[in-house]
């Protein structure tokens, strides 16, 4: 039986992981616009995630301004996969 | 974490919250509609015209143009889903996209094959048009349902 992640738990680390799956990479703008929350909350979410290598950050320069571009690793692809079947195990028991 | 499992309800939460944001993603940031008729109709035209083609007749020509207007077409759905901060993923990593996107090549290298083979060998005129048409409406299919090349959009 797959077992919950504690560090994809957090409810917006597990929105994070949920919207990186979804894609190669994603600005950290974007993320924080769906998520509503302000730059150092976020980053302290993704420093989380990168300290656990679950996701990955790099800077690249688009137009002449930074962006930073986060992705998830397949280690956090599949700590994520693993926690959703964890939820899924729970709904399903009795 | 297995002291303090969550609730049933805590658990079926957190996933309507994965499946909102990811729906939400997948939706509020997809290209316009158009751009993605425009990419089905002119990959649609390259398996019509390699159906068509006979000693370089003038189906070559919409072949060529067919594969002009995809390759700018999907150049441009690349570039709008990076200038709102995404970049989709080519080659995908979830085994539900490998799924659709191998059943998806398999089909339209079949397609292809059939398009040409259909009207040259069992003289069936009617096949490239259908081959297609097929082709265009399973290119507008996978756009719509798998936009970023990786989470499958959902109904409602």
């Amino acid at each position: 039986m797959p077992e919950l992640d504690p560090i994809i738990h957090a409810p917006n680390r597990l929105r994070i992981c949920a919207m990186l799956a979804t894609s190669a990479e994603l600005d950290f703008r974007l993320l924080k616009e769906q998520l509503d929350v302000s730059d150092s909350v976020l980053s302290k979410q993704l420093k989380a995630l990168e300290d656990a290598n679950y996701i990955e950050a790099k800077k690249r320069s688009y137009n002449g301004r930074p962006r930073t571009w986060v992705s998830l690793t397949d280690l956090g692809q599949s700590a994520f996969n693993n926690h959703v079947a964890a939820l899924k195990s729970i709904i399903n028991s009795d | 974490m297995k002291n303090d499992l969550p609730s049933q309800t805590e658990a079926k939460d957190a996933l309507n919250a994965v499946h909102n944001i990811q729906q939400n993603l997948l939706i509020e940031y997809s290209p316009p509609v158009w751009l993605r008729l425009i990419m089905s109709l002119s990959y649609g035209a390259i398996f019509f015209g390699y159906g068509m083609t006979e000693h370089e007749n003038i189906w070559a020509l919409a072949m060529i143009v067919g594969a002009i207007i995809f390759t700018l077409s999907t150049a441009l759905y690349y570039y709008l889903y990076k200038i709102q901060g995404i970049r989709i993923r080519i080659i995908p990593r979830s085994i539900k996209a490998e799924k659709i996107n191998a059943y998806a090549g398999i089909g339209f290298a079949a397609l292809g094959f059939l398009s040409r083979f259909l009207r040259t060998e069992m003289s069936l005129d009617w096949a490239p048009h259908i081959c297609a048409a097929t082709a265009s409406i399973v290119m507008f299919w996978l756009l719509i349902k798998l936009p970023t090349g990786e989470t499958v959009v959902k109904e409602n």
